[in-house]
């Protein structure tokens, strides 16, 4: 809409040429202008840029259009949206699992206190020494029988029994049995069981039934025994008027295969450092050999569940549920000394079982009648964790590799690769206890054996993933068989080892071959 | 089944949770309370205006405002020259506090952050000393020596990544001292330092010192310090790996064709920059450096120098000194010397002069051999005199100087020169430490240009004829051939307002126009004329601007047409700021006079070059002022 200029459009002024100042009006209501002409170059009406001389403004120089505004990458459709989700949600879990396996295995190091409290004291007690039944389930242990019963006896302490529990049908271990007995009549008694089908925990209760100690100390028929562990033993108990003493297994046999360092390693993680972890936290799957128990709570409890192929675990959770207080002991010289199953089937083999044990005990539901909910959460979360952890091995490669084939966002794939923190650190700490172990018992470290257990870490949770799925296609069979292990040798057999149902199946381990 | 009651239950007395041994201490608490105050307050008086803005603040803020705003990284592209760490904490300061809505520029937003920083940083200094023993007076007299310095309080106020990293350094090493020796402790040790160095680099200098006081701090062959090792150790390897692992999800791993890469940032931090020549070298960058450091303060770089030597044979504070030594040692190298280089020094030099001083007092109070005293006294009179003097005769100016002098008014009033002179949709070369502020004030972020960009990154364009105006600051004029963007506008343009003077001025160049000015005497001429018209009523100043040519001749055009109208008393030709000091010309006239509407009408009825900016009335008076030419 024109408006009515003042004085019309105000032409240039022609002072480009020093023309004092004249405006010429070009609209009607055209004011009069005032100055003096001093030149009579005319006023040309038009933009500011024009040149009274006629030069045209001076065009601006061509310019480079600026860049394009850059969008940001595209809305993703629902599908992926959906994976990017559950991709976060597994690294976030598998995050977890890993994080709190670490965070127990480093239990026993949190504070230099908190490792002096996993030994044994150091000076010895003087309370009162509780009289200590010793029991020794075997079969068909002939060759070793013996010499164990041999070093029982000649432990340093006064008031110890022996039983040597051994089964009707088996005369040969009998016989070494009853030899020793003789060498060492009032140390060493045997007991025959006469139970069909044999197995571990009811000879062990067929032996409850003769105990006269205060307590009951469960060792393995091929165990090495340290003399001065029965009166370290009796000290702790005194120390903490505690109702359980769980001793210290270790595994030796580092050098025998790649697996067997893992296997070890696990050992020594397990006793030396995530056992005092469930002992403080009142939830404990004990283990089934160098465990001392106080007898009249035995005898209260009804001794050992003869149906569960875990039945150290059960005995354990039992224990806990009924708010009983457990103490666990680890001194590297006074471990009981023990073998990695001998070839890679039994070690599966031997997962296999302790997976299926596990499971039952979770399904039997005992561990229920803990007192707190947190207790639960950790019984429900403890009696998962081999398959938590066996599967939490399988799935890291896995999301990483998802990650690096398909297109995700790059938050999506930093955070997944998160699971591998705990991973790596686990890995930098099993090193370090390697270093320990080899430290502690005297054993060479090669680096061989350090890139044995860094290679080795993917592979050994492949091994126990089969072993856990296994157990769980066995359990949803309604099988729980005892399954042979093989055997070359005389050689130690892992403590575990429990025979169920099967009529004349072997106990503990066969030299026989299936 | 009966349940034991076993609420008493027996654990092992030995595992039993040690009461804290440093209890909170309410003499403590109250010392670093009256502390805190006063450092903070002294940081804040003058946080706005002083020192000036400069261009590496507002790369960081600008940095840390993309993130949150744009959705990028960086508001240009990536290159990998530090990880991004830094300015990711600056950009969750900002998204808690919105303090950049508040603030008065992007970069005072920065400087708050600054001081919420070194609060913290004082808070663990005062827990790292007395985790090393050191009595309450020594704790207080590191504080002030890390938080009062005017090389201190300058440099801390500054927004540099490396304030950002000293809270995690002295974290970790609060951390590394934790008094129950807690393994947890240790791995946090580990995150923090990666953090630390994630957020500068240049703390991984540090290391040494860091694994120092982890050895110390681990003694003892419990069988801690393996697993302290592996745990703090892993944590710290793997932080560093996410950042390398960043790069390659991005596929920036390695240089290639059209995109940065992380390998080419390491090499360009550590080989690829102009080397600062060695310092006592008159004329050379490292120089001038080490000079500005001087000229803020004395004290503390004479305090580094003499006593990281005898911290060495302190054992309380020896790893400090160790570290101190390395940080100087890192002074004498002839490569690239970064100008904040010296914020790593001041925790260590506070620890180690206190730390110093505390074991001499302490060797005092001992009362040893009387030689070995006496010496010490002496030391410490001397020592403790000569410090309290330099200090009280260096500090107070500089202080004044930090806190009143307005040494930032040339940004700021360049700032609001552009928002109100400047069109919006022109292209602009600036100084980053304006880029933020005049986005947020509307401008296209394309339009906006760091002066640093257009001949470095592909994305940018460059050609100084792409661009209409540039922004001058002391960074920009500083290295003219490394840019021929920036050198080709600077010689092409013409300065319309200038703010400040010498070396801090800041300037507002206009690019197309030159320096020769060949209407300067038509100017005169007309001028000489207008005063000459009876219809108005001139003053003398007036008159001389008229007769000197300084007033804009559409501005003398439309006072000859309001002469035209009525007699008018002309009050003044007012000077906007800045502009006189770059030769302009006066745009504005006050004018005094019958019917003040009319004459206004008449004039926002003009087209093209004669309408005004404003016209404004109030009273008889009507204030006219033209757009900048």
């Amino acid at each position: 809409m024109p408006r009515r200029p003042f004085a019309a459009v105000l032409t240039t002024l022609t002072f480009l040429l020093g023309v004092p100042s004249g405006i010429a009006l070009a609209a009607p209501a055209a004011a009069a202008v005032a100055a003096t002409p001093t030149s009579t170059t005319p006023l040309v009406q038009g933009d500011a840029g024009a040149d009274p001389f006629g030069r045209p403004a001076p065009q601006p120089e061509p310019r480079t259009e600026r860049p394009a505004e850059v969008t940001p990458a595209t809305v993703h459709s629902w599908w992926s949206l959906g994976g990017f989700t559950a991709l976060v949600v597994v690294s976030l879990l598998l995050t977890g699992v890993a994080g709190t396996t670490l965070a127990w295995m480093l239990h026993a190091w949190r504070t230099p206190q908190h490792l002096e409290a996993t030994r044994f004291s150091r000076t010895p007690g003087t309370g009162r020494r509780p009289r200590f039944s010793l029991l020794v389930p075997a079969r068909h242990e002939e060759d070793v029988l013996g010499e164990t019963l041999d070093r029982l006896a000649a432990v340093e302490y006064d008031d110890v029994e022996i039983l040597a529990i051994v089964g009707h049908d088996d005369p040969g271990t009998e016989a070494v049995a009853r030899a020793a007995s003789t060498r060492h009549p009032d140390r060493v008694r045997v007991v025959v069981d006469h139970s069909v089908p044999k197995n571990k925990p009811k000879a062990l209760n067929t032996a409850l039934l003769e105990v006269t100690g205060d307590v009951v100390g469960v060792m393995d028929a091929e165990d090495e025994v340290h003399p001065h562990l029965l009166s370290n033993v009796a000290d702790r108990f005194a120390e903490t008027r505690a109702d359980v003493v769980q001793g210290g297994v270790q595994l030796m046999n580092l050098h025998s295969s790649w697996w067997s360092l893992r296997n070890v390693l696990e050992y020594y993680f397990w006793f030396r450092s995530r056992l005092h972890f469930h002992a403080g936290a009142k939830f404990i799957p004990l283990g089934g050999n160098t465990v001392f128990l106080r007898t009249h709570l035995l005898k209260t409890l009804d001794g050992w569940d003869a149906e569960c192929l875990a039945e150290d675990c059960e005995l354990g959770v039992r224990l806990s549920s009924r708010g009983y207080s457990v103490v666990v002991a680890y001194d590297p010289e006074l471990v009981t000394r023990e073998e990695t199953p001998p070839t890679l089937r039994s070690l599966v083999k031997q997962r296999t079982r302790w997976c299926q044990g596990f499971l039952q005990v979770l399904r039997k539901g005992i561990w229920r009648e803990l007192p707190s909910r947190r207790q639960r959460w950790l019984a429900r979360y403890t009696l998962s964790m081999p398959f938590l952890q066996a599967f939490t091995g399988l799935l890291i490669p896995f999301s990483i590799a998802m990650v690096l084939f398909a297109k995700v966002p790059t938050w999506v794939s930093l955070l997944s690769f998160v699971p591998l923190v705990p991973t790596v650190v686990t890995m930098a700490v099993e090193l370090a206890g390697l270093l320990e172990f080899g430290r502690a018992y005297s054993v060479r470290i090669r680096v061989r054996d350090v890139l044995g257990l860094l290679l080795g870490t993917f592979p050994y949770q492949v091994v126990l993933a089969v072993a856990a799925v296994r157990a769980v296609i066995r359990e949803a069979q309604g099988d729980s068989s005892w399954e042979k292990t093989e055997h070359t040798g005389a050689h130690r057999t892992p403590a575990t080892e429990v025979d169920v149902r099967t009529a004349s199946v072997d106990l503990v381990t066969d030299r026989q071959t299936a | 089944m009966a349940t034991i009651d076993r609420t008493n239950s027996p654990t092992l007395a030995v595992v039993a949770e040690p009461r804290l041994r440093d209890r909170v201490d309410v003499r403590s608490l109250v010392v670093l309370g009256v502390l805190l105050v006063l450092t903070t307050a002294l940081q804040l008086w003058g946080v706005a205006r002083s020192p000036q803005r400069i261009d590496d603040e507002g790369t960081y803020v600008a940095q840390a405002w993309a993130v949150l705003n744009l959705g990028e990284l960086t508001h240009y592209t990536y290159w990998y020259d530090h990880p991004p760490v830094g300015w990711l904490q600056l950009a969750g300061f900002f998204a808690l506090t919105g303090v950049v809505e508040h603030a008065p520029n992007a970069v005072v937003a920065g400087r708050i952050a600054m001081v919420v920083v070194q609060a913290v940083s004082v808070v663990l200094l005062w827990v790292l000393t007395r985790r090393l023993e050191f009595s309450r007076w020594a704790a207080a007299l590191a504080v002030v020596l890390f938080s009062v310095s005017p090389l201190a309080l300058q440099y801390h106020r500054t927004v540099y990544l490396d304030n950002i990293a000293t809270p995690w350094i002295l974290a970790t090493f609060v951390l590394l001292l934790n008094p129950r020796r807690r393994l947890v402790a240790y791995a946090a040790a580990g995150l923090t330092f990666a953090v630390a160095v994630l957020t500068k680099e240049t703390t991984l200098l540090l290391l040494p010192a860091v694994a120092w006081v982890f050895w110390r701090a681990t003694a003892g062959g419990s069988g801690i310090r393996r697993y302290a090792l592996a745990v703090s150790g892993s944590v710290f390897v793997l932080a560093g790996a996410f950042y390398v692992l960043f790069a390659a999800v991005k596929g920036e791993l390695v240089p290639g064709p059209d995109h940065t890469s992380l390998w080419e940032g390491i090499r360009y931090q550590l080989g690829g920059r102009e080397a600062s020549g060695l310092v006592w070298q008159e004329g050379t960058l490292g120089n001038r450096t080490l000079s500005i450091w001087l000229a803020l303060d004395t004290v503390l770089p004479v305090l580094a120098v003499v006593l990281a030597p005898v911290g060495v044979f302190v054992r309380r504070v020896r790893p400090f000194a160790v570290g101190l030594l390395i940080l100087l040692a890192m002074l004498l190298r002839p490569g690239y010397l970064p100008v904040p280089f010296v914020i790593a020094l001041l925790p260590l030099v506070a620890i180690v002069t206190a730390g110093v001083a505390q074991s001499a007092v302490g060797m005092v109070r001992r009362k040893g051999s009387r030689l070995v005293t006496g010496i010490l006294v002496a030391a410490l009179a001397v020592g403790g005199a000569g410090t309290a003097s330099a200090a009280a005769a260096t500090w107070p100016t500089q202080l004044r100087g930090l806190t009143i002098a307005p040494l930032d008014a040339p940004v700021t009033d360049a700032q609001a020169w552009i928002a109100q002179n400047v069109p919006d949709d022109v292209r602009l070369l600036v100084d980053d430490s304006l880029w933020v502020d005049l986005v947020r004030a509307g401008r296209d972020r394309r339009d906006v240009v760091w002066y640093y960009k257009p001949d470095t990154d592909a994305a940018v364009t460059s050609g100084w004829q792409n661009y209409d105006w540039i922004v001058t600051s002391d960074s920009v004029r500083s290295d003219p051939t490394s840019f021929p963007t920036v050198q080709g506008a600077l010689a092409n343009s013409r300065t319309v307002a200038q703010f400040g003077e010498g070396d801090r001025r800041v300037e507002v160049r206009r690019i197309g126009a030159t320096d020769d000015d060949p209407l300067a005497a038509a100017r005169s001429q007309a001028g000489a004329a207008l005063a000459a018209n009876p219809r108005l009523d001139l003053d003398a100043t007036a008159t001389g601007l008229l007769q000197d040519g300084r007033v804009d001749p559409r501005l003398m055009t439309v006072l000859a047409g309001v002469a035209g109208r009525a007699s008018f008393t002309v009050r003044e030709f007012p000077a906007v700021p800045g502009e006189d000091a770059a030769d302009g010309l006066r745009r504005t006239v006050v004018l005094d006079g019958p019917d003040p509407q009319a004459v206004r009408d008449a004039l926002s009825a003009q087209r093209g070059a004669y309408l005004p900016d404003s016209v404004a009335v109030s009273g008889s008076q009507l204030t006219v002022q033209f757009p900048i030419s």
